[in-house]
């Protein structure tokens, strides 16, 4: 007796497994969700979910906005069709805090955005997970996260803005006090006013940058940035990423007027 | 270029619908051709109709022809206690249950930050001045259970902190009739948080 070969390869369709954490759902049909879905063996892809909106599915609870889970699924041309999954973690903390939520759906959105489709990066993916993991656990301060994020995710896909000497003119980065998003790095005072755009960015601010880029999630909750050198290096860094990513980022706007509120809320 | 130009145009127009693509317009359209000239001014008649008469309840933000609603116009309605709501869809399912007898608070949407879709942009303002200005005791949240239904549920919730309100959340778990070893691991771990003595 011929062995039975899998229903998927007769109708000739590729099975695939892969770890992946879902960065964006999107409703589709009458129950229907499209994921999109960041691995590290196969880059960032879209996937189908059929009927993952009806509660007794079996794909209901894991197809759920920053799910990381093992997937299978059928290989589509364009779009992926999911056949199961088992979850790894759900990061449920994200949905119990908006503040967690906002920044959690920027490192989402800046992933989604700026990273092509069926590009393979273990080492994005690994950044992701670790991103999710520690706004999930709240430590560090999910602003303080998603700020580490932004800069290891510029090293990560080699947008790293220059942050060792002036970008214009070289002179060590100890005499630099500006950042110039459109001329990708740190400016000196000389230079200063041949840039339209630069904004301050004062040592304090240059060091938190060195040390978020070079500690992991785990170690950051010793940080303790001085002044304002978080407020500065977000500044720089927001119109820096705005500019890279050519589209607009809506989870931004999201966390700039959360601020405001909480703001108002505060004063009043 | 390969239709009569009435024929391509209501193609395109059924095109913009959700879920609708040039296959099953095509089908649709040629399917109101094929319909008797009377009933096809009916389902016209019946478009131009629930655009122009339905509006927004002043009151819950539902879908009505009449301002304030049924609803909440209606007398034997409980209106100590509110139901909130993401969408108008959701107060028919939840009438369907025939369990609730309060009234509602249709937000419009839920908090999301990819959408840009924030606090400010869904009617909770109005509800903060229902729940000012009416004498409620229950506020009961129902909005879908994924990440930004349960962020909205959050965010209002502490909205509503400071007021003299009970505040509730509909409960998470497993489907009635359905078995247990098939629940999925997410809907299986809120059902055993979610747990209750008896």
């Amino acid at each position: 007796m011929r062995p039975r070969r899998p229903y998927a390869r007769m109708i000739g369709l590729a099975l695939v497994r892969c770890e992946g954490i879902v960065l964006k759902v999107k409703d589709f049909g009458e129950a229907d969700r499209i994921l999109t879905v960041l691995s590290g063996s196969d880059g960032k892809f879209e996937a189908l979910a059929r009927g993952a909106r009806r509660p007794r599915s079996r794909l209901v609870g894991v197809t759920q906005q920053f799910s990381q889970a093992r997937w299978l699924l059928f290989r589509g041309r364009n779009l992926d069709t999911l056949s199961s999954a088992e979850l790894v973690s759900a990061h449920s903390n994200l949905g119990a805090d908006v503040v967690k939520m906002a920044y959690a759906s920027y490192v989402a959105e800046l992933v989604d955005k700026m990273t092509g489709e069926r590009e393979r990066n273990d080492q994005l993916y690994s950044l992701v997970v670790a991103a999710f993991d520690a706004l999930d656990s709240g430590t560090p301060d999910p602003r303080i996260a998603a700020l580490a994020f932004e800069i290891k995710f510029m090293a990560a896909t080699g947008f790293l803005p220059e942050l060792g000497q002036c970008v214009v003119c070289g002179a060590p980065a100890e005499q630099t006090a500006w950042f110039g998003p459109e001329a990708g790095g740190l400016v000196c005072g000389r230079c200063r006013p041949r840039l339209r755009d630069a904004a301050p960015l004062g040592p304090a601010a240059r060091e938190t940058a060195r040390l978020l880029l070079a500690l992991g999630f785990d170690r950051m909750q010793v940080l303790k940035p001085p002044g304002d050198a978080v407020g500065e290096l977000e500044a720089a860094f927001r119109t820096y990423v705005d500019q890279r990513a050519e589209r607009k980022l809506h989870s931004l706007d999201f966390i700039r007027d959360l601020r405001r509120m909480e703001r108002e809320g505060g004063q009043s | 270029m390969f239709y009569a130009e009435p024929v391509g145009r209501l193609i395109d127009e059924l095109r913009k619908l959700p879920g609708i693509g040039l296959k099953t317009a095509q089908r649709l359209a040629f399917h109101v051709l094929s319909m008797p000239a009377e009933e096809v001014r009916k389902l016209s008649d019946a478009l131009v109709d629930a655009k122009e008469k339905i509006r927004r309840c002043c009151v819950c933000g539902n879908f009505t022809d009449v301002d304030p609603c049924r609803l909440c116009a209606d007398a034997s309605r409980d209106r100590s206690t509110i139901c909130v709501v993401e969408r108008p869809e959701d107060v028919i399912a939840m009438e369907r249950t025939r369990e609730f007898r309060g009234v509602y608070h249709v937000l419009g949407g839920a908090i999301s930050p990819m959408e840009g879709i924030g606090p400010g942009d869904i009617r909770l303002g109005e509800l903060l001045d229902r729940v000012r200005s009416g004498d409620i005791v229950e506020v009961i949240i129902a909005t879908d259970p994924n990440i930004e239904g349960e962020a909205t549920a959050i965010y209002t919730s502490k909205l509503l902190k400071s007021l003299d309100v009970r505040v509730t959340r509909i409960a998470h778990g497993l489907p009635v009739g359905g078995d247990l070893e098939y629940a999925d691991e997410v809907t299986l771990a809120r059902a055993l948080e979610g747990r209750h003595r008896i």
